[in-house]
């Protein structure tokens, strides 16, 4: 029988077990008895409608299909590359492996991508599955990242010459890079236009995601693109962001030079940037 | 009794009026047309976590309606410690929206550092009385502002109870000193489930603690009730709310509805259908005298 003086503490951990628990409550009331050891019976009441595993069905039931709904709304793509049951069944492993420990349901979906590189079972192709995760993911975070004044392109052109390789361009919280094994924006493109046919072969591909007048935007970028933004996001000096992008295997200096001056002005138009700190 | 009962709350929070639950689906209409909603109720915590375009809308929003915040992970039940860093960030978001008051649910949503983001049900005793006064005590210290809390809908119940839910918000508004959201619709979902009277419910409750009125519709699933936020509210609940007004008096009013939400001007028009309960439940009252 309960003990009727069961401490909080106790209780409410014994519930918590019973009502996430993957195999149902009364799978759940046995790992339970490890906080305290009692039945269903012994805590809850029955009524003429529901015997006391009925009344904490309705929690137990809840709990998950309301933690995949979430997963449902934050990761539309994977789903529907993956198909509805077989996504379902990914989200409930997940909502075991990485119950949540945050307010806000927002950062919920966080761990997915890499629950699904190295833990998830039967994901086929994982590769590009994992990345289309890691797009929906990337979109989500841009979506609720703070939003912060964005640099003037005037301001850009205002920089003397010689103050730009010392010069660091600030990226706004609201712009994230990726790099990709898969095309996985052509994909995810012909999705939200319902035109896809089937899994991409593997072919390299890099993406600005961003957002401007609280809208998100995809940006391809090239190989060269792509390093020389990673490099100022992490803070390198322009100048010494420029030596990284050209280190890189095939770059033809001369063209990366000529080429920068428009791409910097294209992403400050596009709003990737805070300020320039010289 | 209704002919004695207190016409205002007591923390002298205003009667906002009817409101609705501000739900993204009507950002659009809400921000071309501005309708005559009386204010706005959000959830706090799907504003508290993000720097996107729902806060922006949010920010336009607050310029033209009071409004008020709800929040569902506060879990004042909790045997886990009070998680002021949410604290914080709720009070920051109460002073950005210059929200009129702040409130949650009774209830518990995780422990050991989880969030079920489930309104759990708590044992109805002294034991878990004494904890819950604590608790909000020590939230209206930080946040310095009266805390307003819900009744839950409830879907068990404990064999370890020793008093109705009712007794229980009552004590618990009473020892703590905080105010009371009565959600009606909660009132009957519960009392289905729990095979109760639903009016009898209102007996002890202390009106000058409520300072708002939650209506919404629910999914009846033959055995049991679930609090969906779905659909028209149902005419045994504007019954409880017509009696709640006769008890209270007029008290700030909005209708919930979440799932498969239709446009914004048949959600007001079903918050609106409160209007006449509510004033022929306030004829009544002066009838008698």
């Amino acid at each position: 029988m309960a003990d009727p003086s069961a401490p909080i503490e106790a209780l409410q951990n014994w519930m918590q077990a019973v009502v996430v628990h993957p195999g149902g409550v009364r799978a759940g009331e046995s790992a339970a008895r490890t906080h305290l050891d009692v039945s269903l019976e012994d805590v809850v009441l029955p009524t003429g409608q529901l015997d006391a595993e009925g009344h904490m069905a309705v929690y137990a039931e809840a709990y998950f299909l309301r933690l995949i709904e979430i997963l449902e709304t934050d990761f539309p793509a994977l789903r529907a590359a993956l198909g509805a049951p077989a996504f379902e069944g990914l989200c409930r492993a997940y909502v075991v492996r990485h119950p949540s420990r945050h307010y806000s349901l927002n950062v919920f979906g966080a761990k997915l991508p890499e629950f699904m590189r190295s833990e998830a079972e039967g994901l086929h192709p994982r590769g590009f599955l994992v990345e289309l995760a890691e797009l929906e993911r990337v979109l989500e975070e841009t979506f609720d990242a703070e939003e912060v004044a964005r640099l003037d392109t005037d301001a850009l052109l205002a920089v003397p010459g010689d103050d730009w390789p010392a010069a660091r361009l600030v990226p706004r919280p609201t712009l994230r890079l990726c790099a990709f094994e898969h095309p996985i924006d052509v994909w995810y493109t012909a999705f939200r236009e319902d035109d896809v046919r089937g899994f991409p072969a593997p072919e390299p591909s890099w993406l600005a995601v961003h957002r401007r007048d609280f809208r998100l935007w995809r940006h391809r970028l090239s190989r060269e693109q792509h390093a020389l933004l990673q490099a100022i996001l992490a803070a390198q000096p322009l100048g010494q962001a420029l030596e990284t992008c050209a280190a890189l295997p095939d770059v033809d200096p001369a063209a990366l030079v000529a080429s920068v001056g428009g791409w910097f002005q294209e992403w400050t138009a596009e709003g990737f940037f805070e300020r320039v700190e010289l | 009794m209704a002919d004695s009962a207190p016409r205002q709350n007591r923390f002298q929070l205003p009667d906002l009026g009817l409101g609705l639950g501000l739900r993204s689906t009507h950002y659009p209409h809400i921000l071309e047309h501005k309708p005559e909603v009386g204010w706005f109720e959000i959830v706090s915590e799907n504003f508290m976590n993000s720097g996107g375009r729902p806060m922006q809308i949010l920010d336009r929003i607050a310029e033209c309606y009071p409004i008020v915040m709800h929040g569902v992970s506060l879990s004042i039940g909790s045997s886990d410690p009070i998680d002021h860093t949410y604290l914080r960030q709720l009070g920051e978001l109460a002073e950005r929206v210059g929200a009129v008051w702040l409130g949650d649910h009774v209830c518990w949503t995780g422990v050991a550092g989880h969030n079920v983001h489930d309104l759990l049900p708590v044992p109805y005793n002294e034991a878990s009385l004494a904890h819950m006064v604590a608790r909000v005590k020590e939230v209206q210290d930080v946040l310095q502002r009266p805390l307003v809390l819900e009744n839950p809908s409830t879907y068990l119940a404990f064999r370890e109870s020793t008093m109705p839910e009712e007794v229980f918000l009552a004590r618990l508004a009473e020892d703590a000193d905080c105010a009371l959201l009565l959600d009606v619709n909660n009132i009957y979902v519960s009392a289905r489930n729990h095979g109760l009277q639903a009016l009898d419910y209102l007996d002890p409750l202390p009106y000058d603690r409520v300072v708002q009125i939650h209506l919404a519709g629910h999914t009846d699933k033959g055995t049991h009730c679930i609090d969906t936020h779905e659909g028209q509210v149902v005419d045994p609940v504007w019954e409880i709310y017509a009696e709640v007004v006769r008890r209270a008096g007029s008290r700030a009013t909005m209708l919930e509805w979440d799932q498969n939400i239709p446009g914004f001007d048949e959600v007001w028009a079903e918050a609106q259908k409160a209007e006449r309960f509510r004033e022929r439940a306030l004829a009544e009252v002066r009838a008698r005298g």
